[in-house]
């Protein structure tokens, strides 16, 4: 895309996800917002618009929260996209600052959530018999097994690599350290994929303050750009398709790379959609991070891991923090902007300057969105 | 496959998902949709032709008797209604369609590139006790059970 004007973020805010059973999603949300708008140093005046990310949370759920926090009249557009909800959001609050009809917009995902497996709301002949969000991810990858020999410890090993990063992330909620054995004998959900290889329901929120250069001027510290983002669909239809890996992450990372004028061996720290660690390693290859059918050697080499060539999920992931549908997404966004800042203590990716994030979301592997977006850091 | 026994109410088992297969001499088969200006088919009858978007042009045929097995996963944690693990696949079929189903859960079955063969099987009950019918695949070599 071309004459687009520059966005930064200028301010992020989480509520470390949890279940907050007794609380409403209104009141989960509010503090991620203020936060936000504090980290920014601005005001509810400043504010021009904002996309709010929510899955099950009933109509104008960004009106519901900001009306609690005396917002003047502003526009607000609540959006669904699945599990990529939150970065859909980003991508159109960035689109509505790049284009130029806003200057300053503010960016909220929040969800509360129950337990067990996500009920999917539209009817659907493979979830009706039977099909569920694990058995999809074990599917694509007992044929990454078959194609490649990839072994179940690989996936297994992901599962370890999260809680390690977790254990250095305060806003984590899974925090403890776990062996590659009790991951690997922990209890079976679909086959390879066990337990610990699951991402669990949470309920949280997090939001986003963006701003065009001149805001992004105001706010003292180093700025951090959004460079590109490229939100793109799954729309098989019973097609005898390669499910070794994703194509539409395949897609928004040429498209993202591309218009950011990088390649994947430019990036320095990523957060994917890792709701199952089988999905983490399909995700390497579909973003060019290794070859494809290279996952394994991957993990294997602690490349993944902090300290390693590029981090991946140093926040814990949704694998340890959890996965609040709509807020997920915008979290990524949390995570990244603290490192490029140099602020993530604890765990910060030595001199973090482009980072990329990826969330995957839908009903099946042959429907859904993903986005991939490319920030970096300013001076 | 296993027989359960028959609910107190009688109504012994009915279609999981209605229109998804059909029975003839040549054994059960699931319903598939030809359209007749282009040819394109489709698992299930539908109202409009997804390539060509004719309008009322889909007629019936016969499909997925026989497909080759591209990836499995035995489900633990069950959804609603089922009381066993089970075994899960998507069978690439002759009609050059990949289908999810159901697959026997034996070691002779959960093959990838494996041949295998379509019957209708219990797959659950409902909360009624009805048991609930749909497609479930198996290797020829296993014979029938």
């Amino acid at each position: 895309m071309h004459g687009l004007r520059r966005v930064g973020i200028l301010g992020v805010g989480i509520v470390p996800f949890d279940k907050y059973e007794d609380v409403l999603v209104e009141d989960i949300a509010r503090p991620a917002v203020i936060a936000a708008m504090k980290d920014a140093g601005v005001g509810r005046t400043d504010i021009d618009a904002s996309f709010v990310s929510h899955l099950y949370q009933g109509e104008v759920l960004g009106q519901r929260i900001l009306k609690g926090l005396r917002f003047p009249e502003i526009t607000i557009t609540n959006i669904e996209n699945a599990c990529a909800g939150g970065s859909s959001a980003v991508r159109e609050a960035w689109l509505s600052i790049a284009t130029g009809e806003h200057d300053m917009v503010l960016v909220i995902g929040a969800e509360k959530m129950g337990r067990g497996l996500i009920n999917f709301v539209s009817p659907d002949v493979e979830l009706t018999l039977g099909n569920t969000a694990p058995a999809q991810y074990a599917l694509a990858a007992r044929r990454h097994m078959h194609e490649f020999g990839t072994s179940p410890e690989a996936f297994a090993k992901i599962g370890v690599k999260s809680r390690h990063h977790a254990s250095l992330n305060p806003n984590a909620r899974f925090r403890d350290a776990l062996t590659l054995d009790e991951v690997m004998t922990s209890r079976p959900i679909a086959d390879p994929i066990t337990l610990y290889q699951c991402c669990r329901n949470g309920s949280g929120a997090a939001a986003l303050v963006l701003g065009t250069e001149e805001k992004c001027a105001a706010r003292p510290g180093p700025s951090v750009w959004i460079e590109s983002s490229a939100l793109a669909s799954v729309m098989a239809d019973k097609e005898q398709r390669d499910l070794t890996s994703f194509g539409a992450t395949r897609t928004a990372a040429t498209q993202a790379y591309e218009e950011a004028g990088i390649g994947a061996e430019d990036i320095d720290i990523v957060e994917l959609h890792d709701a199952f660690t089988t999905g983490e390693l399909l995700h390497y290859e579909g973003l060019g991070l290794c070859a494809k059918g290279g996952g394994e050697q991957l993990v294997s080499d602690g490349d993944t891991s902090l300290g390693g060539r590029v981090p991946v999920n140093v926040s814990g992931g949704l694998l340890s923090k959890s996965h609040p549908l709509g807020a997920t997404g915008v979290a990524q966004f949390c995570e990244l902007v603290w490192q490029l800042r140099g602020d993530a203590e604890g765990r910060q990716v030595e001199d973090a300057r482009t980072a990329l994030a990826h969330s995957q979301g839908g009903t099946g592997l042959e429907a859904g969105a993903t986005c991939v977006t490319v920030l970096t850091r300013g001076t | 496959m296993t027989s359960p026994a028959a609910p107190e109410n009688n109504l012994v088992e009915q279609p999981i998902w209605t229109g998804l297969m059909g029975r003839d001499e040549g054994g059960a088969f699931l319903v598939g949709g030809k359209c007749s200006t282009c040819g394109f088919t489709t698992l299930g009858l539908r109202d409009i032709c997804p390539e060509c978007w004719a309008q009322g042009t889909m007629t019936e045929t016969a499909i997925g008797r026989r497909g080759r097995l591209y990836t499995y996963t035995v489900i633990h944690q069950l959804p609603h209604g089922y009381e066993e693990p089970f075994a899960v696949g998507y069978v690439d079929l002759d009609d050059g369609i990949r289908v999810f189903a159901h697959i026997e859960n034996t070691p002779d079955c959960l093959v990838i590139g494996g041949e295998l063969e379509l019957t209708s099987a219990a797959l659950r009950r409902d909360d009624t006790g009805t048991a609930l019918t749909g497609p479930k695949y198996h290797s020829p070599n296993s014979g029938e059970t």
